[in-house]
């Protein structure tokens, strides 16, 4: 099975870049038997795109044959795109080695609607000035 | 005639300035106001009427007939906003916010395997006060293009323009593409300014797309004596137009305004004369 | 680096003012970059008291259709296929015309062509550039170009500078000054903020507007809070926005009186906070609530 992640860089020691659509690229790790069996580097296309970086980004990693994500944020527009590509959406930070293993061991949380920035990891305090749904 | 209102500078007074400007005329002319900041159209609050549908406005989507679709990739490939993606081996995939309905999908299809769907993106209202007669463009929260939402407020008032003295449309702020679109086909415009750095700034840039449209424009101050109006004067001399009009600042237009009532003040009598 | 995204739906309700004067507060602990993405009418660095922009650079972020005048053979196959009504014919030339200002550049005329006689061309349509204001921190400033048009491209454009320059200088912060309305530059605005700061006066369509950006801010799922700007011009309104606000639980910073001050800041091209020092604490209000969300 493949997966990709959101990245910063070009090598697992990079940390997960927390936007899906315009991460500048992505990790393609494909796991046989609870282990990594091969890693690939991608650019992300859409990652220099004005508009509809999201879809786009999520068109590139559905052509590298790839059945789950990881990332931290994603949109509602890409969010609709990687529904209908049946992708799923699973949420991790930090180093892509680390969230890889944490996958590996069925510790990362698979998310069913589109994210706003303010939902992990910055430290964000709920209380303060939440708005929207 | 058609009369634009313009600036801009946002928050300048142009939607103020249009509304009692239509208050004014409708005295004893016929006045079509149109709303054509359709991004924030507010012109109704300001006359305190409701906005009564008239119609949706409506773009065209692709979609598509599986059952002859090959999955040849060329839609997505020809699609410059990146509305159709394309995975191989899989039915092409529609973002329809970010489809302009240009159809270039539909061009080479091989297979003609993509229909023509509407889908809405604004609306026009109606609404009416004493001789006044008010449309309004808005466009659907979460989409991005206002220009067709104010050319298809221009193709609604087309046929009836005749029927009024005076036709005054009011723009959105800015120099963008939905200004543009309310600019064109114009015979007058009123840039209205403030006598800030912004405000002068903001009105230079209003003139000289104003110029470049082939517009004859004047400028009206609002809120003129907050302070200094020569910078003001500078840019309308620059730019070779007139000061026709200087709109105070004063408790009682706040008042008026705040109160959701068209404002009245002798300047706004001036205008509404030199017009006539 | 976090986006802290100022905007208001309505124009003119005080957005770069407060945008400029929360950029030189947080400046002073943080290290920030400002991006003015009011392209159409880009006012932040005139607010900041920077008069001459630095580095300009051309851009282009979109592409009209021309003719290739001597492949054309008239056959008038492109005339009909613009949906923007953007070609009309030449009859003495018997040639298409293209009208520059409703073109988008979506291509379809030249796919139809069957002599390739239409091409399309990359539009300079704005302008890039960049400045240190006298505060310290840098700003990068978008501008349309006269008549053109793809504002939303170029605040994306805009706001990849700031990214870049925030990650050469490691900032804290990029302070986004977004345009009035809810069409394209706002939306491109707001996507990947951290946070939106939407900023409203108590008129009626001040808060028409801001219920109407909010409802985009919420679509993109990015949270936000209020700033009430001249909250004293009509209590009756201001205190509607507090129910509102209130009801849907959203948090108000803060809210600042309508003051001569403000002009006078703005005449003097100073930010209000540097201008007078009464409105310091209420942007110390504004600046440890931005703390309280991203360091706490």
């Amino acid at each position: 099975m493949k997966i990709a992640i959101s990245s910063t860089g070009r090598d697992l020691e990079s940390t997960v870049d927390i936007r899906f659509g315009r991460c500048p690229f992505f990790v393609i790790v494909e796991i046989e038997d609870n282990e990594i069996k091969s890693t690939k580097f991608i650019e992300n296309p859409a990652g220099k795109l004005a508009g509809g970086a999201g879809p786009t980004a999520a068109e590139a990693v559905a052509n590298e044959g790839v059945e789950k994500i990881i990332t931290v944020n994603v949109g509602p527009r890409a969010f609709g795109v990687l529904q209908q590509l049946g992708i799923e959406i699973y949420q991790g930070n930090g180093k892509i080695k680390d969230v890889v293993q944490l996958f590996i061991e069925g510790k990362l949380v698979k998310i069913s609607g589109a994210t706003g920035p303010m939902h992990l990891g910055l430290g964000a305090g709920r209380r303060h000035g939440r708005g929207g749904p | 005639m058609i009369i634009a209102i313009t600036g801009g500078k946002g928050g300048t007074g142009k939607s103020t300035i249009a509304v009692a400007l239509a208050t004014e005329l409708a005295k004893d002319k016929n006045v079509l106001l149109v709303d054509a900041d359709v991004d924030c159209p507010n012109d109704y609050l300001l006359l305190s009427v409701k906005k009564k549908k008239i119609k949706d406005v409506t773009s065209m989507l692709p979609k598509f007939d599986f059952d002859k679709c090959i999955k040849c990739g060329s839609c997505a490939n020809v699609c410059r906003e990146h509305a159709i993606l394309f995975v191989k081996e899989k039915y092409p995939i529609l973002v329809p916010e970010q489809c302009i309905g240009c159809k270039a999908c539909m061009t080479v299809c091989p297979t003609g395997a993509i229909l023509e769907e509407k889908q809405v993106i604004g609306y026009i209202y109606g609404s009416e006060k004493d001789n006044i007669k008010l449309v309004t463009g808005e466009l659907k929260e979460g989409f991005e293009e206002s220009s067709p939402i104010v050319n298809a407020v221009k193709t609604h008032i087309y046929n009836e323009k005749e029927k009024y003295d005076y036709v005054i449309i009011d723009t959105a702020a800015g120099t963008h593409c939905s200004v543009i679109s309310a600019l064109r086909d114009v015979d007058y415009a009123i840039a209205v300014t403030e006598p800030t750095p912004l405000g002068e700034h903001d009105l230079a840039l209003i003139l000289r797309l104003a110029k470049t449209l082939g517009i004859k424009t004047d400028v009206v101050i609002n809120r003129a004596t907050i302070a200094n109006n020569k910078n003001s004067e500078n840019v309308a001399k620059k730019f070779g137009v007139e000061i026709i009009a200087r709109v105070p600042y004063s408790e009682e237009i706040l008042r008026q305004y705040s109160k959701g009532e068209p404002i009245k003040h002798k300047s706004i009598e001036t205008l509404a004369a030199k017009l006539k | 680096m976090k986006y802290i995204t100022i905007l208001s739906g309505k124009g003119g309700v005080g957005k770069s003012s407060i945008s400029a004067s929360l950029a030189v507060m947080l400046s002073k602990n943080y290290k920030i970059v400002a991006a003015d993405c009011d392209v159409d009418a880009p006012n932040l660095a005139l607010v900041l008291g920077v008069k001459k922009l630095k580095s300009k650079k051309d851009i282009s972020t979109n592409e009209k259709a021309r003719l290739i005048f001597k492949k054309c053979i008239s056959c008038k196959q492109c005339l009909n296929t613009c949906v923007f009504s953007a070609i009309s014919w030449d009859k003495t030339e018997n040639i298409p015309v293209f009208d520059r200002f409703l073109c988008e550049g979506c291509g379809n005329c030249a796919l139809v062509c069957p002599e390739k006689a239409i091409e399309l061309y990359k539009v300079k349509n704005a302008t890039v550039s960049e400045s240190k204001t006298k505060y310290g921190f840098p700003i990068v400033i978008g501008q349309l170009k006269m008549g053109e048009s793809g504002s939303g491209k170029i605040v994306t454009e805009v706001k990849d500078i700031a990214e870049q320059i925030g990650r050469k200088t490691n900032a804290d912060f990029i302070v986004v000054d977004a345009a009035p309305g809810i069409g394209c530059p706002v939306i491109a605005s707001i996507r990947e903020s951290d946070y939106v700061i939407a900023v409203t006066e108590p008129t009626p369509s001040g808060l028409a507007d801001l219920k109407r950006v909010l409802r985009v801010v919420e679509h993109f799922k990015i949270q936000y809070a209020l700033i009430i700007n001249k909250y004293d011009i009509n209590p009756k309104i201001t205190k509607k926005i507090e129910t509102f606000a209130k009801k849907k639980k959203i948090n108000i910073i803060t809210k600042l009186p309508y003051d001569k001050a403000f002009v006078e800041a703005l005449v003097n091209l100073t930010p209000i906070v540097e201008y007078d020092r009464r409105f310091e604490n209420q942007f110390e209000i504004i600046k440890k609530h931005i703390e309280a969300l991203f360091y706490e």
